[in-house]
């Protein structure tokens, strides 16, 4: 029997001994190294399925080895660790290891498969069900909130812009407003407010706070453009898209912030707003479909979707075709395309007076 | 290794009833790391940690740990890191909720008082959220180096750390203020201070770590260093930084054993100048390519006034790449992703274990002391992980 020189700690203090290891059939012993020939009591003798390699996987170094119904004590084979390695794995084909490196591999893939689920949950599960239970009442709260605060920003940026208070310019905006709701039959009380700033753009805020920008009236042709804009945001109000997006982007970015731990913030951001984007484009598609029906059941004519796209694509040509995948907004052309085939009769929105006065909402 | 120790000659008379090994007067920590085996390693933890989209990043730590702690050496014993992955994770995961208020927080910040009151307000809650998690931070690093002691051994014996995580974070929040306030002149106060709380605080089995740092002689050495940070774009500061460590270990002691730190800080300046220049050389491909393809393209953009010309360009990034043509496309990706997994394993293999291996060589020991007196301690160890500290990223490896 082959006997192997080896450092022992007993676990109990910081001190060592030199001493002889045999790999006998009860398991491996530990002597006193001068103690070998006479005296046969043994310091230790450890079972071989309670041994666990701590170190001894790379041919540089020692083999350490502990036992585990005495966790603290430490055996150190220096010299001769192949020839060791040999002999115990000759005894104990398993020898525990105590770190495997298959059970750190299994419990993260596992954890991954929960996060997985949980990010499912937050992207497709959660937000109808949030939109669905938030009462509208909050809904048209967190709506002023961000009207409010969107005003105050451009204010800032754009020397203290704020909503036009016209007020024959209101009421007209305000009765195609209530046409337009009225037809789409939606639970949300509308505002609508113009806010003076040269820019060809409007959004929904949730629960019936609607903003148009000031140059959007200004580059419209005709009223039904107007309208057709305004159906379009009717719709995202009605079909809660704006609660939904706000829920899903919390969702998402909690889950992939957990994931990724403090590190990874730019990554998670890059792809929530890729996942996001996904999404807000299917809500445009969704809001452009449901505020023609808008627009049809009001007894409007649709033309004023095709013509308002139609002229956003001149003014901003290819560059927003360049960025389109990563817009929030499908491409023009394409909400162009599908606008025209439903190219049909009705009254126009505003009279010619109306159209005068909606056109003044900016001036006092 | 087997040099530094020695077995007890046989002395008839007063043999001792085991074959203790009887230490030297002196010693130093060996280091006996293999940058082959570390780059190996960091591969593997880099693409576990890609394949499972950062989770792995627990037992990535916990394997890299193992390393180092198993290739540092001292008197013939490596040292050992006994925690695990596992620990690490669940002790995230108990902190999730903290870091989901504090997010919430200055996302509310944001929308309630920001924008309804206006930025005075605004801005002195953020500066309160700022300060909390502040506070958080120094709680954290504490709470962690707490736990990597706990699973820390040497010839079997455990480290430990006692002593209050809030009372260290309130310490930590307190000189950060003063050394905002005095410019960074109250460094020293603020490292002996914290470190003496740390220190005084460790226990290798049952022997407390005992300190002799006064704040006025590591300021006396810190004062030059501090006239001339400004001129010479803060390198003195790694001067600085050798000469606090051999400070700091000269005036250490445990249980009989005293230390003393050869640590120089042109080594440590030639790690940092090494690994300076591997990140430039990593980035060049990838400066390349944004140079040939994507700076144009921004250029164009701008003139067109397609986009305003202060947009930022982080935003415009991923549309402009979209509609490259493949060749470019495939360009950038490569070499950024060359970038950044070249970067994660030389920041293990040519930073870290180079200041690793320099730290550990310098240190000798006097060892004026029988292993015999210094016993396991009773003391209960953590159960779980570094918690916020991951969540902050304050773990390192």
């Amino acid at each position: 029997m082959t006997v192997f020189a080896a450092r022992y700690s007993d676990g109990r203090s910081a001190s060592v001994q030199i001493v002889a290891v045999r790999l006998g059939p009860d398991g491996l012993s530990v002597y006193p190294a001068e103690n070998d020939g006479g005296n046969r009591s043994g310091l230790a003798t450890w079972p071989y399925d309670a041994i666990v390699l701590i170190d001894g996987r790379h041919k540089r170094g020692p083999v350490r080895l502990t036992v585990s119904d005495d966790e603290d004590a430490r055996l150190t084979v220096e010299f001769e660790t192949a020839a060791f390695l040999k002999a115990l794995y000759a005894v104990m084909p398993r020898v525990k290891k105590s770190h495997p490196i298959g059970r750190g591999i299994a419990a993260s893939f596992a954890a991954l498969i929960v996060a997985a689920g949980l990010f499912y949950a937050a992207l497709v599960w959660m937000p109808p069900l949030a939109a669905r239970v938030i009462p509208e009442s909050w809904e048209a709260r967190m709506g002023e909130q961000t009207a409010e605060g969107l005003a105050s920003l451009f204010g800032r940026l754009h020397d203290g812009a704020g909503y036009c208070t016209n007020a024959a310019g209101q009421a007209v905006i305000n009765g195609l407003t209530r046409t337009l709701a009225r037809a789409a039959d939606s639970p949300f009380a509308y505002r609508v407010r113009v806010l003076n700033i040269d820019m060809i753009n409007a959004f929904a805020a949730s629960g019936g706070h609607i903003v148009v920008f000031r140059g959007l009236i200004d580059s419209a042709e005709h009223p039904d453009e107007v309208a057709a804009v305004l159906a379009h945001e009717i719709a995202h109000v009605e079909e809660h898209h704006v609660t939904e997006a706000m829920v899903r982007a919390m969702g998402t970015q909690i889950v992939i912030n957990a994931m990724l731990g403090g590190g990874g913030d730019t990554l998670a951001g890059f792809g929530h707003n890729l996942i996001n984007t996904g999404y807000s484009r299917e809500a445009e598609r969704a809001a452009d479909k449901r505020g023609l029906e808008i627009l049809r059941a009001a007894g409007l004519r649709t033309h004023g979707m095709t013509r308002f796209f139609q002229r956003l694509k001149e003014a901003h040509g290819d560059t927003a075709a360049a960025l389109g995948i990563f817009s929030t907004h499908p491409p023009t052309e394409e909400r162009i395309r599908s606008a025209k085939e439903q190219i049909e009769d009705g009254n126009p929105a505003l009279s010619g007076g109306q159209w005068q006065a909606l056109k003044a909402i900016c001036t006092d | 290794m087997a040099s530094e120790t020695m077995v007890a000659e046989p002395q008839p008379a007063e043999r001792p009833a085991t074959t203790r090994v009887v230490e030297p007067d002196e010693a130093r920590l060996s280091y006996h790391g293999h940058k082959g085996r570390l780059a190996i390693l960091a591969i593997v933890n880099l693409l576990l940690t890609i394949l499972t989209l950062g989770l792995y990043r627990f037992w990535a730590r916990t394997r890299f740990r193992i390393y180092f702690w198993g290739n540092i050496g001292f008197l013939g014993d490596r040292f050992e890191y006994t925690g695990r992955g596992l620990e690490l994770f669940l002790g995230f995961l108990m902190t999730l909720p903290v870091i989901f208020v504090l997010g919430a927080a200055f996302y509310a910040v944001q929308f309630f008082i920001l924008i309804p009151y206006g930025e005075l307000y605004g801005f002195a809650s953020l500066a309160a959220l700022a300060v909390i998690t502040y506070f958080l931070i120094g709680f954290a690093t504490y709470r962690a180096r707490r736990y990597r002691l706990s699973r820390t051994a040497w010839r079997g014996i455990r480290a430990a750390q006692t002593g209050s995580s809030i009372g260290y974070a309130f310490r930590w929040l307190g000189f950060f203020f003063l050394n905002i306030l005095t410019l960074g002149l109250a460094a020293p106060l603020a490292t002996v201070r914290l470190q003496r709380y740390a220190m005084n605080n460790t226990w290798f089995g049952d022997q407390q770590f005992e300190t002799n740092y006064a704040a006025w002689e590591l300021f006396r050495k810190y004062i030059w260093y501090w006239l001339f940070l400004l001129p010479t774009f803060g390198l003195t500061y790694v001067w600085y930084s050798a000469r606090k460590f051999r400070y700091l270990a000269r005036n250490t002691k445990l249980d009989q054993l005293t230390f003393s730190s050869r640590l120089k800080g042109g080594r440590l300046f030639r790690i940092f100048l090494g690994y300076g220049i591997l990140v430039v050389i990593a980035a060049a491909p990838l400066g390349a390519a944004i140079g040939v393809y994507v700076f144009p393209v921004f250029q164009e953009l701008k003139q067109s006034g397609a986009v305003p010309p202060d947009a930022d360009p982080a935003l415009l990034l991923l549309p402009v790449v979209l509609s490259m043509t493949p060749i470019a496309q495939a360009a950038l990706a490569g070499s950024f992703v060359l970038y950044v997994l070249s970067l994660s394993i030389f920041a293990m293999v040519f930073y870290l274990e180079p200041l690793i291996r320099a730290a550990t060589e310098s240190i000798h020991v006097a060892v004026a002391q029988d292993f015999v007196t210094i016993q396991q301690s009773a003391q209960p160890a953590p159960r779980r992980g570094e918690g916020l500290a991951d969540s902050f990223d304050l773990s390192g490896f």
